[in-house]
């Protein structure tokens, strides 16, 4: 009876337990983290009673935690990838409205400048338009700076979220180690429904862990548990916590505790709000900041370099029209020392951007090695490929080529271990700047202009080419053209280049561009076309050089030149490393003729070879006693002469030599005698021996030839041509013996800078002067260059226009926009999954608690009837003995 | 399965929350009228809104370009035009001056008249356009092309012209040098022409004029040569004078003996069918060139024909009153048909800058067209959209509204 009595208190006590959990499990339903909680009743086993066993009533067991760490897993693993998609996607959300907005995005400002150089070329001397291509100069730099500046102001909000989410990952990794502490001081004495809240409290810190960074749990055997963010870094370990640090330069480190070395593991780090503002600035904002930069480089050193091709209202040479943005005080700001580096004596260094448009957008690392002193490598962020490796050479200022930048070691200690950031494009956008403020200082006109003679009589169209180098010395004087040039035809065929410095008496070239071929049937270039195009002439000794006597032949014998044999090998080197590309060998017989030379010479590759031969014919003293002096030129007698004069308008009156093409000038005192196809020229004359000429070659005084006396005996010599050679600029011209070339000839420059086309069909005599554009006020041939540039492919590669590669930039922006919000979106239905798993399992039903409150309060009002049964059969069991 | 109130709750609440986000997207999307508000809307349309914008603001610019082209070339048809119909009446005065009837007073009217439209033609040539450019002196545009001292006609512009862009590597010439229309028109016969060169003393300030053709079939011999005129030391000429030489520019040949001439100021001089006269004071070393051309310009040649009417007399100089006609009546049509050469070029131009015009217009249209299907909002889908979502929100609304309102504490 005493037992019915006790399993009565005990069910009592089970059933006040279990409705004491339920009304936890019902004030605590929307507690985050709460655990719901069940109670374990067991029954009381008691001891023998005759054969059976009897029970002793009901027993509370525990009060179990209903949860499963597989799915606590989950939800936190869920949260990790959720938070940082989240995070990723509202962070470019913020950006990606700038790009395309009409009125603030790039492209309108770049189509407002490039628009208002067309206004202005329209109508190039008028001030008010060239003030508009002003204004829109300014709006274009005030976009690039205000776009700029918005993707700035991001990057510094993506640090400081970095900086707040490792300040609250340190609280939380601190409360979860205390927490870890108490936990393991609890279980001894199990109190279970302490040690429940302990867990729920830090299982919902490890969640809200996981919504800053991914991180993985593993329990001990004593229930604490350790915590690795990254590649199995400890960020708690049982009762100690790690800190988390954000550098100066945005990489993330941890340290042990507040006195240890710190570690970098901002590439390992992933998961959450960190990993997702990290993934932000470095696969999104860097990379924009840094397109946008290159556009703003490109723009301004195209528009710059364009600019100064032309000439402006005053008759000078463009200047700037944007700031340079390779000048020092930029190139210096490109590169960042890391925080960590050995002081006190940081190294400086410059970046330059030797080809903005074809930059690689990204960033750079310089690494000094820890081991080896002195060695560095660099390495490209992008792709994190090595692309330079050097050591110090000892003197400053040491420079590196790699990626089309120019990096320069100015002075300081580089340190084993230093570190430094180079970003060629990240202040660019942002340092774009309009200089010229005077609207005729606007270089819209081209710097040269040609003109044709007056007495010209051929009709031939002339049109001034590109101009290819700004630096050429002939552009050195601003409002002149050093030398200024004139094309003469020597025949319809053929012209010269001359210096025309003094139009009265134009000279040749030095080099001189002599007896250039031209073809009416199509569009010359009268001009060497190809930037660094080089002349070789070939004055070698025997060069046209007389011979020490002269023969005696009949009229119309043949003579050699003398000239020896020899081998001319041109070498083709690469420009940047000067090593042999290849070589081609030409070899020539003694006594080629200079025309031979040089059809030889222009079968080689990359060369083309002109010939002429130049005799002059002086002092002519024909008043001997008999006949006159009587002179065979090429075989073809030309009769007695008494003048150079006479004897030059015979030559220039015979069908014959004309045919062959030699031409006779004289101004009286002298006799220019040529043949312009470089065939070898044969003088012989015949006369008494008081008459006399003088013939002048290349070299030396000449040689007097006098008349041999009666009879058919002719004093003859035979005189060879020159050659010159147009030769490609890489390409060398070498003779392992001096003879008609020397063995180590000049190689002079024969370009100027600017081409010049001709067609038609000029005649021989016909002139045009090439000169400084001067007062060409109503010219736009540059403002319409530069308003070219705007659909001009020239930026990256594929080549891409600026306003195709802003478009490229909005593009790559929109694409991670569109990419991470589905990727977000999934990401939050993979969360919500795992939540309602865990919560399905963990989380607290109203219903399922009300029904339990109806069960225990039913349970406990039985129970009391078992204390009232068992009062009752003590009652009757007395009575019975009364 | 088990779900818990909180996640009941939350549940609902999320799916609330979503469908307001969509609501108010699509909201976003009817109140701009875009369905690309931000590029992630959608990447690659937003790459191509960029490219169709520059399209269309290319386009909207070649097609200012081309109104811009075509009010400077009508302008030039007008003023070439004139010229003309100009020349037509100095053709008919010169025929009507070569009519054997009239006396030396008819000729003098029309020599007159001719004078008078002398002045009118300079003033064509020299025409400026509205902002204050000359028409015909090529890139020398504030310069004044022609210019008229005493004798001497001189053009100072240069052979440069105007071009504007008016489709992608499409140019079109708005001006045309007056050195191709007016200058460089060919002549019966040879003519001369003189100038300084330039390093000649300038505070000397002396000067060559031309004075007369004296000899046609001498300087048609010596075409295309020309003279140069070099002033040399006193001590060359055998009385310390003054002198000069005078040497064929081809070769450097002294011309006819002319060398060491003692210099008179002002006196002609005469060589090869060329008369010419120096003034002022020359320094040793000055230099002057004397070029046998083919080509006068027109300008000269009225000059001309307005001087000589005057000046030579049919009856006495019968030879050289018709070479002045013949001259002239050569010059006036070798002009007319450079400059309805001219009128036909800019006829050409503006044909097809209008048919560039119609270009641009179609592909802008079209342009425009594409851009509003990337950019530009369905309204009918939108508005229907909205409907949809409006329903679905309400109807979310209520289903939590009574799932929440569930509970079996109410029954208790």
């Amino acid at each position: 009876m005493a037992n019915l009595f006790n399993i009565g208190v005990s069910g009592l006590r089970a059933q006040q337990a279990a409705l004491a959990v339920t009304g936890q499990n019902i004030t605590n339903a929307s507690t985050p983290g709460y655990t719901r909680q069940r109670v374990d009743i067991q029954a009381q086993a008691a001891g023998a009673r005759g054969g059976d066993f009897e029970g002793s009533g009901a027993r509370l067991e525990r009060i179990e935690r209903v949860t499963d760490d597989f799915a606590t897993n989950q939800v936190r693993v869920d949260t990790a990838l959720f938070s940082e998609l989240d995070t990723l996607t509202q962070q470019i959300q913020q950006i990606e409205a700038t790009l395309l907005d009409e009125n603030g995005g790039l492209d309108s400002a770049l189509q407002g400048f490039f628009g208002a150089l067309q206004l202005a070329s329209n109508n190039p001397s008028d001030l008010p338009t060239r003030q508009l291509v002003i204004s829109q100069a300014e709006n274009l730099a005030q976009r690039f700076n205000g776009i700029h500046d918005r993707l700035n102001d991001q990057y510094a909000n993506v640090t400081s979220v970095l900086e707040s989410s490792a300040a609250r990952v340190n609280e939380l990794t601190r409360g979860i180690s205390e927490l870890n502490y108490r936990i393991a001081g609890l279980r001894s004495e199990e109190s279970t429904g302490a040690l429940n809240g302990l867990l729920d409290q830090r299982e919902e810190m490890l969640r809200e862990l996981s919504t800053f960074v991914s991180v993985s749990v593993s329990e001990q055997q004593d229930q604490q548990v350790n915590v690795f963010i990254g590649k199995g870094q400890a960020i708690v370990l049982g009762a100690s916590a790690s800190i988390l640090e954000v550098t100066a330069q945005g990489e993330i480190a941890l340290r042990s505790d507040a006195r240890s070395e710190r570690q970098i593991i901002t590439s390992a780090l992933q998961g959450g709000e960190m990993g997702g503002a990290m993934t932000f600035r470095d696969q999104v904002l860097t990379p924009a900041i840094n397109q946008l930069g290159r556009i703003a480089l490109a723009v301004s050193a195209e528009v710059n370099q364009a600019h100064a091709g032309g000439v402006d209202l005053n008759g000078d040479r463009g200047g700037l029209i944007f700031a340079d943005l390779n000048a020092p005080e930029f190139a210096r700001l490109r590169a960042v020392a890391d925080e960590g580096n050995e002081n006190p004596n940081p190294g400086a260094i410059s970046v330059r951007i030797d080809d903005p448009t074809a930059v690689a957008v990204s960033d750079y690392e310089l690494v000094f090695a820890e081991d080896a002193p002195g060695a560095f490598y660099v390495r490209r962020l992008s792709d994190r490929q090595q692309v330079f490796q050097g050591r110090i050479e000892g003197e400053f200022p040491q420079t590196l080529s790699f990626d089309n930048l120019t990096v320069t070691l100015e002075k300081g200690d580089f340190q084993p271990g230093d570190k430094y950031y180079l970003r060629p494009l990240r202040s660019a956008a942002g340092s774009f700047r309009t200089v010229i403020d005077n609207p005729a200082l606007l270089a819209l006109a081209g710097p040269l202009r040609v003109q044709e003679a007056l007495g010209n009589r051929g009709e031939a169209v002339v049109r001034i080419g590109e101009v290819f180098d700004q630096s050429h010395p002939i552009f050195a004087d601003d409002g002149a053209l050093t030398p200024p040039l004139l094309i003469r035809f020597t025949s319809a065929t053929s012209y010269d280049v001359l210096d025309n410095s003094d139009p009265g008496n134009p000279r040749q070239l030095v080099p001189p561009l002599r007896n250039l071929s031209y073809d009416p049937g199509q569009l010359n270039q009268m001009l060497p076309a190809q930037a660094g195009a080089q002349l070789v002439v070939f004055d070698g000794i025997q060069t046209g050089a007389l011979p020490d006597a002269a023969t005696i032949l009949p009229a119309g014998g043949t003579l050699g030149n003398g000239y020896s044999s020899q081998v001319l090998t041109a070498t083709r080197r690469d420009p940047a490393t000067g090593s042999v590309l290849s070589s081609q060998s030409v070899d020539f017989t003694a006594g080629s003729s200079a025309r031979e030379i040089a059809a030889r010479l222009s079968g080689v590759s990359g060369v083309t070879a002109t010939a002429f031969t130049e005799v002059r014919l002086s002092e002519l003293n024909s008043n001997g006693s008999g006949t006159p002096l009587a002179v065979v030129i090429d075989g073809v007698d030309l009769g007695s002469v008494r003048s150079l004069d006479e004897l030059a308008d015979r030559i220039g009156s015979d069908p014959q030599l004309r045919d062959l093409g030699v031409r006779a000038s004289s101004d009286g005192a002298t006799l220019t005698l040529t043949d312009l196809q470089g065939d070898d020229l044969q003088i012989q004359v015949a006369g008494d021996p008081t008459d006399s000429l003088r013939v002048t070659g290349l070299h030396g005084d000449g040689l007097v030839l006098n008349g041999a006396g009666p009879g058919n005996a002719y004093r003859s010599i035979a005189v060879g041509g020159q050659v010159s050679a147009n030769l490609a600029a890489d390409l060398t011209l070498s003779s392992p013996s001096g003879g008609v070339m020397q063995s180590a000839p000049r190689h002079l420059r024969a370009d100027f800078g600017f081409g010049l086309t001709m067609s038609g069909t000029p005649e021989a005599g016909d002139t045009f002067s090439v000169d400084y554009n001067q007062d060409g006020v109503g010219d736009n041939r540059n403002g319409l260059r530069m308003a070219g540039l705007l659909t001009d492919p020239v930026l990256g590669s594929p080549p891409l226009s600026f306003s195709d590669s802003y478009g490229q930039l909005v593009q790559f922006v929109g694409v991670q926009s569109s990419q991470n919000q589905i990727n977000r979106d999934a990401a939050s239905s993979l969360l919500e999954q795992s939540t309602g798993r865990k919560e399905s399992i963990s989380g607290v039903n109203l219903d399922e608690e009300a029904a339990n409150l109806i069960r225990y309060e039913q349970a406990y009002n039985a129970s009391a009837q078992i204390i009232s049964v068992a009062r009752q059969i003590f009652d009757t069991l007395f009575s019975v003995v009364r | 399965m088990r779900i818990s109130s909180m996640q009941l709750n939350q549940q609902g609440s999320s799916r609330l929350l979503e469908i307001g986000r969509q609501v108010a997207e699509t909201q976003q999307q009817i109140s701009s009228g875009r369905r690309v508000v931000k590029p992630g809307d959608d990447p690659v349309g937003a790459a191509r809104i960029v490219k169709l914008n520059q399209e269309l603001g290319l386009r909207a610019q070649f097609r200012q370009n081309i109104d811009s082209a075509e009010a400077q070339l009508a302008q030039e048809d007008v003023v070439l035009g004139q010229v003309v119909d100009v020349m037509q009446r100095i053709r008919e005065l010169a025929l009507q001056a070569s009519n054997g009837v009239q006396t030396p007073d008819d000729r003098r009217f029309i020599a007159t008249e001719i004078s008078a439209r002398f002045d009118e033609l300079t003033s064509l040539v020299n025409a400026r356009g509205p902002n204050g450019d000359y028409l015909f002196a090529g890139f020398q545009s504030q310069t004044e092309p022609f210019s008229i001292s005493g004798n001497e006609i001189r053009f100072n512009g240069d052979e440069g012209s105007r071009k504007v862009q008016v489709a992608k590597g499409q140019y079109v010439a708005v001006t045309d040098s007056g050195k191709d229309i007016f200058v460089d028109i060919k002549t019966r016969a040879p003519v001369f022409a003189v100038r300084a060169l330039p390093g000649n003393d300038e505070l000397a300030g002396a000067t060559i004029s031309k004075v007369s053709v004296t000899d046609r079939d001498a300087i048609a011999e010596f075409f295309p040569d020309d003279l140069m005129i070099e002033f040399r030391p006193p001590s060359e000429h055998p009385d310390g004078v003054a002198n000069f030489t005078v040497r064929r520019v081809s070769d450097g040949r002294v011309v006819d003996g002319l060398s060491n001439v003692a210099f008179e100021p002002g006196a002609s001089v005469a060589v090869r069918g060329m008369n010419f006269r120096i003034n002022g004071q020359p320094q040793v070393g000055d230099r002057f060139v004397v070029e046998t051309t083919d080509k006068q310009d027109i300008l000269s040649t009225v000059r001309e024909v307005a001087d000589g009417l005057q000046r030579i007399d049919p009856v006495s100089q019968p030879e050289a009153f018709q070479n002045l006609l013949g001259d002239t009546l050569t010059g006036l049509d070798n002009t007319v048909s450079r400059v309805l050469e001219a009128q036909a070029s800019l006829g050409a131009r503006m044909n097809t800058i209008e048919s560039t015009r119609n270009l641009h217009v179609d592909l802008e249209l079209r342009a425009q067209d594409t851009l509003s299907k990337v950019r530009d909002l369905d309204f009918a889908e939108a508005v229907s959209r909205l409907s949809f979502q409006s329903f679905l929100l309400e109807a979310a609304q209520q289903s939590f509204v009574r799932v929440s309102g569930l509970s079996l504490f109410n029954a208790l």
